[in-house]
C-alpha cells in the first residue's frame, strides 16, 4: 500500500514539475514579448560564411548596425554553406525561417516563385537609387518585381597562370582574345613536365561545371539553353551543338583539357588552377581565394569572345526577406539590407576579397580595384559586367542544369556525339521544365 | 501465459512503462510520425517551400517510366548482390580466424573494428586517394608490375565493385563481432565429438559450425542487406552517382529529389519503393530460412 502511495506521489511530483516549468516558460515568453513591444524589434539574420575573417567582419558589421539602429536587435544564425541551405528548407517548411537571410543568387527564384520571399521593389524605389548599385535587377522576374537585393557579385573571368605563360614564352591573354586564341595558347601550354609522355599540365579545362564551363562556352558560340520565359528548352540548336563539339574536341581531339576522369583524379575542377595542373581556367571572383592561398602567380582577363560574341555568367548573391515575418520585422530587415549596401559597410566587406562589392562607388574605387593581393586586373570583373548574364536561373534551375550535365557527360567522355547529346539534353531539360510548370499551376 | 488485467497495471508494470516511455515517445515522434507523413506526402507535390498539393497517384506513375530510377534500382540490386555475400564471407573468415584465444587477440579484433567506428567521410576520402588513377596506391602497384593503370571510380564497370570493396572494408568488422559471439556459443563438445568421428576441419565447419551459426548468419545477412539497399554516404562522398549514373543508387536518387530538386513527394515514393524492395527480399529470406537456419 505504502509503495502504491509513493508511486502516486512520484507521478504528482512530475506533474507539478511540468506545470511549474510551463508557467515559467509562459511568463518568460510574455516578458520578452512585452519587452520587444516596448523597446526593440528583434530580427533573426541568417547567413553562410567561412569561419575566420568573413564571420568576424560580419559580426562587426552587425554590431555597427545595432549602434546605428538601437531599436533593432539582431540575432544571427550562421552555418557553413551546405548546412545553411539544408536547414533553411526545413525552417521554411516550419514557418521558422530567419527574417532576413543571405541567399546564393541561383536559389532566389526557387524561393521567390514558391511564395517564400517578400517583394522588395517598392522599398528599393522608395529608399534607394537603382543606378547606385550593381546588378540590382538581377533578381527581377518577368513582371518587373525584384525579390532580392544583391549582397556581393560573382562574375566569370579567365584566370591564367603568369609563370606558365612566361615559361612557354607566350603573351598574356588580352580582352580582345577569341576562342581561337585560347585554343592556340592552350596547345602550347599543354605538356608533360616530367618528360615521360604523360601530360601533367593542361592548357585549359572544361567539364560538367555549369558556371565555369558549359554555360559560358555555349553562350560564346551564340547557343541557346532556355527561351526568354525560362519555360522552354532551346538546347537543340546548331550553335549549342557546335559548342558541345568544341568542348568535346578540347578534351578528346586536341587533348588540351583534362578528361573528366583526370579532373577527378586531380582533385575536382576547383583544385586544377591552384595546383597548377591547368594554365587557364574560367572562374568566378571567389576562385581567387584558393589561388591566393596556394600562392599561384596569376592574373585575370575577360573571357574570350566566341563566334556568338561574349556572354559572361554572373551571380548576385543576395539578401532576401521572409514573406511570413511580421511587417515590423520585415521593415527592420530592410533597414539591415540598406545599411549593408551603404558605402562604409561595403568598404569593410570589400577588404575581405570574397566578392565584388555591389555599391557602385565602392566597386569602382581603389577600395576594391586597389586591393594589394592578386588578381591585379580586378577591372576585368567590372568590365565584364556589361556582358553579364544570370544563367537562365529559374525555380527548377538546379534540376534542369543537372539534367543537362547528365546528358553532356557521355559526350565529354567521347561516348556520344554532339548532335545526339543536344537532342537528349533538350528532351530531358524540357521534361523538368514541364513538370515544374505543372507544379506552379 | 496471458497476463491478468491487474498484472498489466501493477505497480511494477507501470514502472516498466515509465522506463520505456522515452523510447516509445521517440519512436512515435521520429519514426511512426514521419512514416505516416511519408504516405501522405507520396500522394502530393511538395517542394518543402510551399504547402503540399494533392496529385493522387501521379508520383507513382512517374516512377514507373523514370529511366534514372530504374537505373538506380538496378545499381542498388547489383551493389546488394555483391556486398551481402562478400561482406558475410569476409566477416565469417575474420571471425573464425580471430576466435582463438591467443596473446593480443583483443588488439587484433579491435584493429578490424576501427573502420566501423570511423566516419564515412573519412573512410571515403582515404579510399578516394587509394583509387586515384594518377597518384593512387592501386595504380602504383599495377604500374610497378608493368600493368596498365585503371580508372577505378571513373570506369562505369568498375565503380560499383570498387564501392563494395570500401563498404566491406568498413562494415566487415561489425559483422565479425556478431559472428564471433555466435561462434563462441557453439559448445566445444560438439567439435570434440566430431573429431572422435574423424571429421576433418572442413567437415567440422560444414556440419557443426555452419548449422549452429545459421541463426547468427541469418541476422548478419538481414542487417547487411538493409545497409546495402540504404547505401548513401559513401556514394555521395566518393562518386555522386557517377560516372554517367553508373553508381547512382536509390538512396542518393532519393536525396537529390528531396533536398536538391525540391521534390519531396516523389522522394517519398522512392522511399516507399525501397521499403517494398526490403520487404520482398526479407520476405524471401524469412520464407526460405527453414531450409538452412537451425534454431536448436
Amino acid at each position: 500500500m505504502l509503495e502504491r502511495i509513493k508511486f502516486h506521489l512520484f507521478y504528482v511530483r512530475i506533474f507539478m514539475l511540468i506545470i511549474v516549468i510551463g508557467m515559467i516558460s509562459v511568463m518568460q515568453m510574455g516578458c520578452s514579448k512585452t519587452e520587444e513591444k516596448s523597446s526593440k524589434t528583434t530580427i533573426v539574420l541568417g547567413y553562410y560564411a567561412l569561419p575566420g575573417d568573413p564571420e568576424k567582419v560580419m559580426k562587426q558589421l552587425i554590431a555597427d548596425f545595432q549602434v546605428k539602429h538601437p531599436d533593432i536587435q539582431v540575432v544571427t544564425q550562421v552555418s557553413p554553406y551546405e548546412e545553411f541551405f539544408q536547414k533553411l528548407k526545413t525552417q521554411v517548411a516550419a514557418n521558422k525561417a530567419p527574417d532576413v537571410w543571405l541567399s546564393d543568387g541561383v536559389f532566389v527564384p526557387a524561393y521567390a516563385e514558391r511564395g517564400v520571399l517578400k517583394e522588395l521593389t517598392p522599398w528599393i524605389d522608395r529608399d534607394l537609387q537603382r543606378k547606385d548599385y550593381l546588378m540590382v535587377e538581377s533578381h527581377m522576374d518577368n513582371d518587373g518585381k525584384i525579390w532580392a537585393f544583391p549582397q556581393g557579385l560573382q562574375v566569370l573571368v579567365l584566370y591564367y597562370n603568369k609563370k606558365l605563360f612566361d615559361e612557354a614564352k607566350l603573351a598574356y591573354p588580352t580582352k580582345d582574345w577569341t576562342l581561337d586564341d585560347l585554343l592556340k595558347a592552350a596547345k602550347k601550354l599543354t605538356k608533360s613536365k616530367k618528360g615521360n609522355g604523360q601530360i601533367d599540365q593542361y592548357g585549359f579545362t572544361v567539364g560538367l561545371e555549369i558556371t565555369g564551363s558549359w554555360y559560358p562556352v555555349i553562350k560564346q558560340f551564340g547557343g541557346m539553353l532556355l527561351d526568354k520565359t525560362l519555360t522552354k528548352s532551346e538546347i537543340n540548336n546548331p550553335q549549342t551543338i557546335q559548342a558541345i563539339q568544341y568542348m568535346c574536341d578540347l578534351i578528346n581531339k586536341e587533348k588540351v583539357a583534362p578528361s573528366l576522369a583526370d579532373i577527378t583524379s586531380l582533385g575536382l575542377s576547383t583544385n586544377l588552377f591552384p595546383s597548377q595542373a591547368v594554365a587557364m581556367q574560367y572562374g568566378l571572383y571567389g576562385r581567387s581565394i584558393a589561388a591566393n592561398n596556394s600562392h599561384v602567380d596569376y592574373d585575370v582577363e575577360m573571357i574570350p569572345k566566341g563566334p556568338g560574341g561574349r556572354v559572361v555568367p554572373a551571380i548576385a548573391n543576395a539578401w532576401v526577406i521572409f514573406n511570413k515575418s511580421s511587417p515590423e520585422k520585415q521593415a527592420a530587415a530592410w533597414e539591415w539590407i540598406k545599411f549593408y549596401s551603404g558605402k562604409e559597410p561595403q568598404l569593410t566587406w570589400a577588404k575581405l576579397g570574397e566578392a565584388i562589392p555591389i555599391n557602385r562607388e565602392v566597386a569602382y574605387s581603389d577600395a576594391f580595384l586597389g586591393i594589394p593581393t592578386p588578381p591585379h586586373n580586378r577591372k576585368a570583373f567590372l568590365d565584364s559586367l556589361q556582358y553579364a548574364h544570370t544563367m537562365d536561373v529559374n525555380g527548377c534551375w538546379e534540376e534542369w542544369t543537372d539534367a543537362f550535365s547528365a546528358a553532356l557527360e557521355p559526350a565529354l567522355n567521347g561516348k556520344a556525339d554532339a548532335k545526339t547529346t543536344a537532342a537528349l539534353a533538350d528532351k530531358n531539360v524540357q521534361e523538368v521544365l514541364d513538370r515544374y510548370a505543372k507544379e506552379r499551376k | 501465459m496471458r497476463l491478468s488485467k491487474s498484472n498489466v497495471w501493477s505497480s511494477e508494470a507501470r514502472w516498466g512503462y515509465l522506463m520505456v516511455s522515452p523510447y516509445i515517445l521517440g519512436m512515435i515522434v521520429f519514426v511512426i510520425g514521419p512514416v505516416i507523413a511519408a504516405v501522405f506526402i507520396s500522394f502530393t507535390q511538395y517542394s518543402i517551400l510551399a504547402p503540399p498539393k494533392w496529385i493522387g497517384l501521379a508520383n507513382y506513375k512517374e516512377l514507373m517510366s523514370d529511366d534514372t530510377y530504374w537505373q538506380a534500382f538496378r545499381n542498388t540490386l547489383y551493389f546488394t548482390a555483391l556486398f551481402v555475400p562478400f561482406q558475410t564471407i569476409v566477416a565469417l573468415i575474420l571471425a573464425s580466424a580471430l576466435k582463438r584465444a591467443i596473446r593480443g587477440i583483443s588488439w587484433i579484433r579491435t584493429s578490424f573494428f576501427i573502420p566501423v567506428v570511423s566516419s564515412w567521410v573519412a573512410v571515403s576520402l582515404l579510399w578516394y586517394w587509394i583509387y586515384n588513377p594518377k597518384f593512387g596506391l592501386f595504380n602504383y602497384l599495377l604500374r610497378s608490375m608493368g600493368l596498365p593503370a585503371l580508372g577505378w571510380l571513373s570506369d562505369e564497370k568498375l565503380v560499383i565493385p570498387c564501392l563494395v570493396l570500401v563498404a566491406v572494408w568498413k562494415g566487415a568488422g561489425y559483422m565479425m563481432v556478431i559472428l564471433l559471439a555466435g561462434l563462441k556459443n557453439i559448445p566445444e563438445q560438439l567439435y570434440e565429438a566430431a573429431v572422435i568421428d574423424s571429421a576433418n576441419k572442413w567437415q567440422q565447419f560444414r556440419h557443426v559450425t555452419l548449422p549452429l551459426l545459421s541463426p547468427t548468419l541469418f541476422l548478419v545477412i538481414i542487417i547487411t542487406m538493409l545497409w546495402s539497399v540504404n547505401a548513401f554516404d559513401q556514394v555521395y562522398v566518393m562518386t555522386q552517382g557517377g560516372p554517367n549514373k553508373a553508381s547512382m543508387v536509390l538512396g542518393l536518387y532519393l536525396y537529390n529529389n528531396a533536398f536538391v530538386w525540391y521534390r519531396m513527394g516523389y522522394a517519398s515514393v522512392i522511399a516507399w519503393s525501397m521499403f517494398a524492395i526490403l520487404l520482398v527480399i526479407s520476405g524471401i529470406q524469412f520464407a526460405t530460412q527453414k531450409r538452412w537456419v537451425h534454431y536448436n
